[in-house]
């Protein structure tokens, strides 16, 4: 049944995508080739500076393949969920949406994955192409791809919970861009989406593990970039990850039924 | 009849921060904690019975729409009980939601870039309508408005009467038992808002659907509602039957005429003489009020006795007339009958 209504709706997203983000796609794909450029300048200039070949374990090759990556993945696991709801909640829009037998939660997250099925194709694949070629078919192409992509399923559904929290917020301060900044900034740089985690000081590496963004950008790249990973860690990882898509579930849940009490609709 | 939705001592309360003035006020209103409580809706009951069309009717501002958004579960009463269907609207949210239908005028459920037909089919995912049931209530939609053009067109296109008529057909879509209409005719022509009368009534008479409407539009409620609930100041003040209230304001009609002349200095001379030429000409001067003030006339007509028409036809023989209006009695006025107690 909800899955029927998940369909309805993915596919309502992406025609919805098309109506109105033709010119954002290509906007966004251009975006991605200049931030890739930057990371393999800016990483070619360390790595030739200090004349070394292993930086943290990493060589050139494969932390361009890691930013490159992450680079790549960002259309399909970021969220705008959080202007969505501080829209809904600004207008007043939201009021039609509680009373729908859907939650809103669950009709957000369709909404997000149609847009985002979309970005995949458009955005991430060419990117992955060109970040394969330019790391000198460094990727390995095996069964890991199948890792990988449950990974990255995984990974969406974190995001997304942890905007959604964030967006609950909107309930109470309303300016969407200082959450969504926040919230970005401590992503990207948690996550690894900018420095590899394997660069960070042992200390600071530890905590980042021990919290959800890690999950979100760094689990699902160490499939495509570790050659030889075994049970254990595949094991591991999933399991981390599933982990934290229960706890920040939970957690929404109950921010969202307390802060939803404080709701008021004016002007009709 | 059995009772959908019995309301007791319903309140609600807003909290409202006490703002200043000028560029210090702004800055002093973040530090601020000087607040004030609005009681938007103040300790309502009422009681509201399966298949029957409800007008609730208030000014800007009085309430209507507080206490709709209470009934639908989107904002949670201060105070009071409040049972639809046997459910509490703001607890059991979702078995709630599957009982009713919504619409609120100002905005849409519709997909805004996409044909209707495509949010007329998530919201048959979304309410699990089965494909018979679909079926059959297209089927009826289709022969009160012609569907086919308006279903294939993306709704950002849509004029605001198409709109408005097809959130009202989706919001009846799943059968449920009570349909929301919260100022449904808002900025709509008379044209399309008789669409909307007739469209309304055809559904609550096809389907038995409690249909309870919030408008600040006599006209609204003089055509479709039986039993109307007008709200002011967030406390009801009148609550029954419409042809009660109907005697003093139905047939009435207020004609505006503005004599085009600089001769006439005296508005008392004015009226000696239109009342004289009513007087002659037509014999029912005890059914009309005449005043004039700075050359505008003003005559309320009783539309039982005389057409406004025939009124207009008269003076203007008489004057040199260069503008006229003619006036629906306002829901203000209704208003002010009822506090001079005049309704009751």
């Amino acid at each position: 049944m909800i899955i029927k209504t998940g369909a309805v709706m993915i596919k309502a997203g992406i025609m919805q995508s098309f109506a109105y983000r033709a010119s954002g796609f290509l906007l966004m794909l251009l975006n991605n080739l200049l931030y890739l450029a930057l990371i393999y300048f800016l990483w070619k200039g360390i790595f030739n500076s200090n004349n070394i070949e292993l930086l943290n374990g990493m060589t050139f090759n494969q932390t361009l393949l890691y930013l490159g990556l992450a680079v790549a993945l960002q259309p399909i696991v970021e969220t705008y969920v959080i202007w969505q709801m501080s829209a809904d909640i600004l207008t007043g829009q939201i009021s039609l949406h509680i009373v729908k037998p859907i939650s809103y939660q669950t009709y957000l997250f369709f909404l997000m994955i149609g847009e985002n099925l979309i970005t995949t194709l458009v955005v991430f694949l060419p990117t992955f192409v060109i970040v394969y070629f330019l790391t000198n078919s460094f990727v390995v192409l095996s069964y890991n791809i199948l890792l990988f992509v449950i990974s990255i399923l995984i990974s969406i559904i974190i995001n997304y919970l942890v905007g959604f929290i964030v967006g609950t917020f909107c309930l109470y301060v309303q300016s969407p861009a200082g959450l969504d900044n926040m919230r970005m900034i401590v992503v990207f740089l948690l996550s690894g989406a900018i420095i590899p985690i394997a660069f960070f000081p042992e200390l600071l590496r530890s905590v980042v593990m021990l919290l959800p963004f890690q999950a979100i950008y760094n689990a699902p790249l160490q499939f495509l970039l570790s050659s030889g990973i075994n049970l254990n860690e595949i094991i591991h990882t999933f399991a981390n990850q599933l982990f934290w898509v229960i706890i920040l579930y939970g957690l929404s849940k109950i921010i969202w039924s307390i802060s939803i009490k404080k709701i008021t609709v004016n002007g009709g | 009849m059995d009772k959908t939705i019995e309301i007791n001592n319903l309140s609600k309360e807003y909290k409202v921060l006490n703002r200043k003035e000028g560029f210090k006020g702004a800055i002093l209103n973040l530090f601020s904690k000087d607040y004030k409580y609005i009681k938007a809706i103040n300790n309502v009951s009422m009681e509201i019975f399966s298949g029957e069309i409800l007008g609730i009717l208030g000014r800007n501002g009085a309430g209507k729409s507080t206490l709709i958004k209470m009934m639908t579960g989107v904002l949670k009463p201060s105070a009071g009980a409040l049972s639809i269907n046997g459910n509490t609207p703001f607890k059991n949210r979702k078995q709630h939601a599957l009982n009713i239908g919504i619409v609120f005028g100002q905005r849409s459920q519709l997909w805004w870039s996409l044909p209707c037909i495509e949010s007329f089919k998530i919201i048959k995912e979304i309410y699990s309508i089965n494909d018979d049931v679909y079926e059959e209530n297209m089927n009826f939609f289709n022969e009160l408005i012609p569907l086919n053009e308006l279903m294939n067109k993306p709704v950002r296109l849509m004029s605001l009467g198409q709109r408005v008529l097809c959130d009202i057909l989706a919001s009846f879509l799943h059968n449920p038992k009570i349909v929301f209409l919260d100022e449904p005719t808002i900025g709509l022509d008379i044209d399309v808002k008789d669409k909307i009368h007739k469209l309304i009534l055809s559904l609550n008479s096809k389907k038995k659907t409690t249909v309870i409407l919030t408008t600040h539009d006599m006209g609204d409620v003089d055509a479709i509602c039986k039993r109307i609930v007008i709200i002011d100041n967030g406390e009801k003040i009148y609550d029954d039957k419409i042809y009660k209230l109907k005697k003093y304001f139905g047939p009435n009609k207020t004609l505006l005429a503005h004599i085009n002349s600089n001769k006439i200095r005296d508005d008392s001379v004015v009226i000696t003489n239109i009342k004289k030429l009513i007087d002659k000409h037509i014999q029912l001067i005890d059914y009309l009020s005449v005043e004039c003030n700075n050359r505008w006339i003003k005559i309320v007509v009783d539309e039982n006795q005389i057409s406004v028409l025939k009124v207009l036809n008269l003076i203007q023989k008489e004057f040199d007339i260069d503008k006229i209006e003619i006036k629906e009695i306002s829901t203000e006025s209704v208003i002010k009958k009822i506090y001079e107690g005049k309704c009751l």
